[in-house]
C-alpha cells in the first residue's frame, strides 16, 4: 500500500511537470519546469524548480511532492542589449542579459539565463543562506 | 570540416534566399499580370446568395489562394509604441539577433503566422458545417478551424499551436477570436513574443476580388501592458493557386539552417526543440 502511494505521487509529479513543460516553450523566460542541482561544498543536490507567470509576478515551488517548498520571491531584471549596426550581420548585436533572483527555503539563488527565449534555456549562478554559499545550475525541461 | 559545413550552410542559404526571392518576383509578376501592364481593376467582392462575402475561392470558378503577406506584426508603428513588458521587448530584441524560429523547425504556427508562408493560404468555408478552414501551405501539412456556429469558448482549453477560433460577421468583416494558444510557435516571422495568456482578434475584410484586408489585435497580459492593434495588412488573391502536398519535415531542404546562428542543439534535453 505504501509503495503504491509513492508510485502515485511520482506519477502525479511527472504528469504535472510534463504538463507545465509542454505549456511553456517560448513564452515568459522563467515559466516552466527546471531541473538541475545546487552544490554544498563537494556535495551536489538535485533541484527541481517549477515557476509560473501570471503577467505580473512569478510564483512556484521547488522539489514538487511531499517535501516541496514554495518560492517566496522571484525577480527577473534585464540589462539591455544593443542591436547590430546597419550593414552588420544581425548576430553582431549584443543580446540583453536576463538576471534572475529567487528565494526559497531560506536560500537566495542569483543567476543569469543563457538562451533565455529559446527552448534550451539554462540558469546558472550562486546561492547563499546565512554564511553558506555555493553554485547552482538548472536547465528548462 | 567546419569550413566545409559553413560553406554548405551558406550555399543552402543562398538557394533558399534565391527561391524565396523568386517566389516574391513570381508574386509581383502574378499581381502585375506578368508584364509591365498595370493591373486591371479588380472584380467586386464575391458574395454568397445571403450576401456574405466569400473569403476563399468562388464556387464554379477556378480555385485560388492568398499570397503571403504578414511578416512582422508591428506595422506602420514604432517599436517603442508597442506596449511590451520589459522581458517581452528583450525577447524581441534577442530574436532579431538570433532568429531561431520554431516554424523553421517545422512547428505548426498558427494565427497571424499562417499568412507569412511563401506558398500562401487557402480559405475553405463549409456552410453546412458552419466552419471555415484556413490551410497554410508551407507548414507541417496542417490547418486551422474557425467555428462559425455561434458557440462560446470552452472553459478550459488545452493550449495548442492553432488555438480555438470562433468567428462572427460584423458587416462585411469576419472577426475571429482565438484563445488557447500555446507558446511553441511565433505569431510572426520576427518573433513578436506571446504567452499562453494570448487572446488574438483578427479581422478579415475582402474589399474586392483580389484584396483581403487584415488587422490583428493582440491581448496578452503575460507579454504586454495593454492590448494593441496592428496596422492594416493586405493579402493579395492569387487565382489558380492550389494547395499541394508540402510536408515540412520531409521537404525542408536546409535542415542545418534550423539551428539559426546556434552551432548545435542540446540533445540532452528531454524535448526536441
Amino acid at each position: 500500500m505504501r509503495m503504491t502511494s509513492v508510485r502515485v505521487w511520482i506519477l502525479a509529479v511527472a504528469v504535472i511537470a510534463l504538463a507545465v513543460a509542454a505549456a511553456a516553450q517560448e513564452g515568459y523566460p522563467l515559466a516552466g519546469t527546471w531541473y538541475g542541482e545546487f552544490a554544498t561544498g563537494n556535495q551536489k543536490n538535485d533541484l527541481t524548480v517549477i515557476m509560473k507567470w501570471d503577467g505580473r509576478s512569478v510564483t512556484g515551488l521547488i522539489n514538487p511532492g511531499p517535501d516541496s517548498r514554495p518560492i517566496t520571491s522571484a525577480v527577473m531584471t534585464i540589462t539591455p542589449g544593443k542591436a547590430a549596426a546597419e550593414g552588420q550581420r544581425s548576430t553582431e548585436g549584443v543580446p540583453p542579459i536576463f538576471h534572475v533572483r529567487f528565494e526559497v527555503d531560506g536560500r537566495t539563488f542569483e543567476g543569469i539565463l543563457q538562451n533565455p527565449v529559446a527552448g534550451n534555456r539554462r540558469l546558472t549562478g550562486t546561492w547563499t543562506r546565512g554564511g553558506e554559499k555555493g553554485t547552482f545550475q538548472l536547465r528548462r525541461l | 570540416m567546419r569550413v566545409r559545413l559553413m560553406n554548405r550552410v551558406f550555399a543552402q542559404a543562398a538557394v533558399m534566399v534565391l527561391a524565396i526571392g523568386m517566389a516574391g518576383v513570381s508574386d509581383v509578376a502574378a499581381q502585375q499580370g506578368r508584364g509591365a501592364k498595370p493591373e486591371p481593376p479588380s472584380a467586386p467582392t464575391p458574395r454568397r446568395p445571403d450576401g456574405k462575402p466569400i473569403l476563399g475561392a468562388v464556387p464554379g470558378q477556378p480555385v485560388g489562394g492568398w499570397g503571403s503577406g504578414v511578416t512582422t506584426l508591428p506595422r506602420n508603428m514604432k517599436l517603442d509604441d508597442i506596449p511590451f513588458q520589459p522581458w517581452a521587448r528583450a525577447a524581441y530584441d534577442i530574436r532579431q539577433i538570433d532568429q531561431f524560429e520554431p516554424h523553421t523547425r517545422c512547428k505548426a504556427s498558427g494565427v497571424s503566422r499562417q499568412f507569412s508562408t511563401p506558398y500562401g493560404t487557402e480559405f475553405v468555408e463549409v456552410p453546412d458545417l458552419q466552419r471555415m478552414y484556413i490551410m497554410d501551405n508551407g507548414g507541417p501539412n496542417s490547418y486551422r478551424i474557425i467555428f462559425l456556429d455561434g458557440r462560446e469558448f470552452p472553459k478550459d482549453i488545452a493550449p495548442t499551436n492553432y488555438g480555438y477560433s470562433i468567428g462572427r460577421w460584423e458587416g462585411d468583416t469576419l472577426v475571429v477570436e482565438t484563445r488557447g494558444l500555446n507558446e511553441k510557435f511565433w505569431i510572426d516571422t520576427r518573433g513578436t513574443p506571446h504567452t499562453s495568456q494570448l487572446k488574438m482578434t483578427e479581422r478579415f475584410t475582402r474589399s474586392d476580388m483580389n484584396t483581403m484586408r487584415y488587422v490583428v489585435t493582440i491581448d496578452d497580459p503575460g507579454a504586454y501592458t495593454k492590448p494593441w492593434t496592428t496596422g492594416e495588412f493586405e493579402l493579395r488573391w492569387r487565382p489558380g493557386d492550389e494547395l499541394f502536398e508540402y510536408i515540412c519535415q520531409q521537404y525542408n531542404q536546409g535542415p542545418e539552417m534550423m539551428l539559426g546562428s546556434q552551432e548545435d542543439i542540446d540533445n540532452t534535453r528531454f524535448f526536441v526543440p
